[in-house]
């Protein structure tokens, strides 16, 4: 009865031990925690948040806009094509500029 | 075997509609155009400034208590707030009093019937309440401007209302387009192509095309100066006015481009944003878009008649 009862605590230790070690390697190769103020991987997505209203001022968005090296935001090289109109079957002609 | 094609040209919400389905059920498509019909005519009823029973009116006389609104009132007003700060303050509602101060304070067929300059109403420019006063109770379905605080939702309302028209006529149709004054709502592509072929209006010369859009589903506007003006008798003699009011001046709005066309998901979005964008001019379109979270293209015409924009316009496309 002794000899199976020291055999019942070796075993309960072996599997403590067995379990422990089986934890740390799986904690080891899990994916870490983002940390705040940390570089947010590539995988989680970062939602932008819309800004707060500020008074509108058109200098002052020149002044922004002139302080980067293309003072005009627009391309004015726009490589616009113009689509041959396609047979719609019916369906009349639509314009931006109806009224 | 082709589908059927069926329209129906109407005048509502001071300009011409067009409504246009197609599928193979004519008696559908007929049902389909009724329904539609209805709901721009209801739209309108709720929505004008110059119809003096609309809810719009009743909401604006109502300025400093609170005032109980439909459903779809809340909808477009929360979306205007929303716009509102998209935009930082250049799509704002509250440019009612300057817009009647330009000139505009009857619907722009009277003026046009009428054939003379109106006379200037001269109002003095006093200070309002901002729009972002107004507060808005959605548990109770109710909203309060506060005084001196009256809305012209005008744009942004044509842009809803066309766009709930087509999904409503979408029910009958496999492909339909809705288009009020330039404001226009695509559903599905037309039978035999991926795209709809939208025609890009010169805004110096009205009728005259400078290009052939191909867009997908949802939505495109036009703002241009040229597009609802008028001269106005002033102290300075006669001076050219148009409905697009600059937010920071009170006056309409002076900018290098004569007009901006406007592609995204929503009817509602493009007309605000080409609003704005045309009000923002070259030089702060970039902050325009930077600042908000839309997702939209567009096409500007200047005064040379020279374009600018979005590359991915052409590539533009939104399923449904």
């Amino acid at each position: 009865m002794k000899k199976i009862k020291t055999i019942f605590h070796y075993w309960i230790a072996f599997v403590s031990v067995l379990a422990f070690l089986g934890g740390w390697v799986t904690l080891a190769h899990a994916r870490k925690p983002v940390q705040p103020g940390s570089t947010a991987p590539a995988n989680v997505l970062v939602v932008p948040t819309l800004a707060p209203l500020q008074p509108f001022n058109m200098d002052a968005a020149a002044g922004s806009s002139t302080s980067g090296s293309n003072p005009a935001p627009v391309n004015n090289n726009f490589g616009f094509q113009i689509v041959n109109p396609q047979p719609q079957f019916g369906f009349p002609v639509l314009t931006t500029n109806a009224s | 075997m082709h589908p059927e094609t069926e329209t129906r040209r109407f005048r509502a919400m001071n300009t011409d509609v067009l409504l246009a389905a197609q599928g193979f059920d004519p008696a559908r498509l007929a049902d389909g155009l009724e329904r539609a019909q209805s709901m721009v005519c209801e739209g309108e009823a709720r929505f004008s400034r110059f119809l003096e029973d609309s809810e719009l009116s009743r909401l604006n006389r109502a300025a400093g208590q609170w005032f109980k609104i439909s459903p779809e009132m809340l909808a477009v007003l929360q979306l205007a707030q929303s716009y509102y700060r998209a935009t930082l303050g250049l799509f704002d509602p509250s440019i009612l009093p300057d817009l009647r101060r330009a000139g505009y304070d009857r619907s722009m067929e009277l003026l046009i019937s009428q054939g003379s300059l109106p006379a200037a109403r001269v109002e003095q420019n006093t200070p309002r309440p901002a729009f972002t006063e107004m507060q808005i109770d959605v548990s109770q379905c109710r909203a309060l401007l506060p005084s001196g605080l009256t809305l012209d939702l005008g744009g942004i309302a044509k842009g809803w209302i066309a766009e709930q028209a087509a999904m409503t006529l979408a029910e009958d149709a496999d492909a339909c387009v809705v288009n009020a004054g330039g404001d226009m709502f695509m559903v599905g592509s037309p039978y035999g192509s991926a795209r709809w072929p939208v025609a890009l209006d010169d805004p110096r010369e009205p009728g005259k095309r400078m290009a052939m859009l191909g867009v997908g589903a949802g939505g495109v506007a036009t703002s241009a100066v040229t597009k609802r003006a008028w001269l106005q008798k002033t102290g300075q003699g006669e001076v050219q006015r148009h409905h697009l009011i600059d937010p920071r001046t009170g006056e309409p709005s002076t900018g290098e481009w004569l007009s901006v066309t406007v592609i995204s998901a929503h009817a509602h979005l493009c007309e605000v944003f080409a609003k704005a964008l045309l009000i923002a001019g070259p030089r702060a379109v970039e902050r325009v878009q930077q600042a908000g979270t839309a997702l939209f293209t567009y096409i500007a015409v200047d005064r040379e008649g020279k374009l600018s924009g979005t590359h991915a316009i052409m590539e533009t496309s939104y399923d449904y």
